[in-house]
C-alpha cells in the first residue's frame, strides 16, 4: 500500500476502553480541519519530521470537493506504530481544544484499502502544512475515492445512505464517469475481485435516484 | 460529545441534532466499547419515544440488530414494543424505482423487516465495523 506515514515510531496508545471512555465528537468542517493540519504540520516540523498521510472517506471529500462540507473524523491510511510522542501530543491537544473525539485522527479505514493502489499514480497531493511560510511538516494526499465508495456501496443504508449516494454521483461527475460499465472499471482498477462480482453495484447504480448531484464540482487534478 | 448510548442519541436528535450523524456516531461508540457488557449497556436503556415513528422504529431495529449481530447474548426487550413498528413500510432509499423496493424487501435483515423497515442487507456499516470483537464474554441473563 502506498502512502502513508513518513514519520516513524507511530503508535496509538489508547486502548479500546480508553477510547470508549473519552469519546466525544463534533462534526467539523473544512476550515477547522485545515487548521488542525496546520497544527500537526507545525508540530512535525518542530520535531524535525515530515509526516505524509493519505486521508479517506468524508474527510477527503471535505478537503477536496465542493459537495461535502462536514465529517465526524479523519480517516488516514495505516500509521506506523508506535506513534511518536509529538504526534500523540498534538492530536490530543487538538481534540481537547476543539471538543473532538479522542480518536478523531485514526487509521481504522486501513482495513478497507486496496493493495493495488499506488502512491504516485493513485494519490493526489492535496497540500502541505502549515499553510504559512514556515517549513512544512505535513503532506496530505487524497486517494481513489470513487472506488472505495463503490466497493462499500452503502446507498440504501438507513443512516447515511443518501449522503453516500450523493458522494458517488458527485465523484462520478468529477471523474467523467458516465456509465455503469465505466464505474465498474474504476472499481476493478483497485478492487478486481469486487468488480468481478459487482452485481450489487450494477443493480444499485442502475436503480438509485440520479438527481441531487452538485453542479460543477471541483477536484484537485494532477498538475493543476 | 459523541453519544455513548442509544437513548442519549435519541435525546440529542429530539433536541435538534442531525439524526443520521448522531446515530452514526452512536454506532461508532458501540463499536469501540471494550467488551460485550459495555456494548450491551450502550443499547440497554430504552430511548424515549420521539414522536417520529420512523425514528422510533429505527432505534428499536438498531438495538435488536446490534445485539444479535455482535452476539451480545441478549436483546433489550423493550426494543420489540409495538410502538417501534411502523404501520406503513419505509424503504430506506430516495429512489421510487419498484426494482429498488423489491430488492430492499428481499435484502432487509429480519430485525428491520418485521418493523416494516426495508433496508440493505448489511446496514449500519462503519469504517470500524471490521474491528475484531474485543471482549469474549456475553451477557449471561436476559434483562427484564
Amino acid at each position: 500500500m502506498g502512502v502513508h506515514v513518513g514519520a516513524r515510531e507511530v503508535r496509538t496508545t489508547a486502548t479500546s476502553s480508553d477510547r470508549a471512555a473519552t469519546v466525544m465528537a463534533t462534526s467539523f468542517d473544512r476550515d477547522r480541519l485545515l487548521a488542525a493540519f496546520d497544527e500537526i504540520g507545525r508540530a512535525a516540523a518542530a520535531a524535525g519530521m515530515r509526516l505524509e498521510i493519505a486521508v479517506y472517506g468524508g474527510s477527503a471529500l471535505v478537503l477536496a470537493s465542493n459537495f461535502r462540507y462536514t465529517t465526524e473524523d479523519v480517516d488516514v491510511a495505516r500509521l506506523d506504530h508506535p506513534w511518536p510522542n509529538w504526534l500523540r501530543a498534538v492530536v490530543e491537544r487538538i481534540a481537547a481544544a476543539n471538543g473532538w473525539s479522542a480518536d478523531w485522527f485514526n487509521d481504522v479505514v486501513s482495513f478497507h484499502l486496496s493493495t493495488l493502489a499506488d502512491r504516485a499514480a493513485d494519490h493526489l497531493e492535496f497540500g502541505t502544512f502549515p499553510r504559512d511560510n514556515t517549513p512544512p511538516g505535513l503532506v496530505v494526499y487524497v486517494p481513489y475515492l470513487l472506488a472505495l465508495k463503490l466497493k462499500a456501496i452503502r446507498v440504501s443504508d438507513p443512516l447515511r445512505g443518501d449522503q453516500e449516494r450523493l458522494d458517488i454521483l458527485n465523484l462520478m461527475r468529477v471523474l467523467g464517469v458516465r456509465t455503469i460499465d465505466e464505474a465498474i472499471a474504476v472499481l476493478a482498477r483497485y478492487f478486481p475481485m469486487s468488480a468481478a462480482a459487482a452485481e450489487k453495484q450494477r443493480f444499485l447504480l442502475a436503480h438509485m435516484k440520479l438527481d441531487g448531484a452538485a453542479d460543477a464540482p471541483k477536484y484537485p487534478r494532477r498538475g493543476s | 460529545m459523541r453519544p455513548n448510548t442509544l437513548a442519549e442519541a435519541v435525546e440529542r436528535i429530539c433536541s435538534g441534532e442531525p439524526q443520521d450523524a448522531t446515530l452514526a456516531e452512536f454506532i461508532d461508540s458501540f463499536l469501540m466499547a471494550p467488551d460485550a457488557r459495555a456494548r450491551y449497556a450502550s443499547i440497554e436503556a430504552e430511548p424515549g419515544l420521539s414522536g417520529n415513528a420512523r425514528l422510533d422504529a429505527l432505534v428499536g431495529a438498531i438495538a435488536e440488530y446490534l445485539a444479535k449481530q455482535y452476539r451480545l447474548g441478549a436483546v433489550p426487550v423493550r426494543s420489540a414494543q409495538s410502538s417501534r413498528r411502523l404501520e406503513e413500510p419505509w424503504f430506506t432509499t430516495t429512489s421510487a424505482d419498484p426494482a429498488m423496493r423489491e430488492y430492499l424487501s428481499f435484502a432487509s435483515p429480519a430485525e428491520f423487516r418485521w418493523r416494516n423497515i426495508f433496508t440493505e442487507e448489511r446496514p449500519l456499516r462503519r469504517a470500524r465495523s471490521h474491528l475484531p470483537f474485543v471482549g469474549k464474554s456475553s451477557i449471561s441473563s436476559t434483562p427484564q
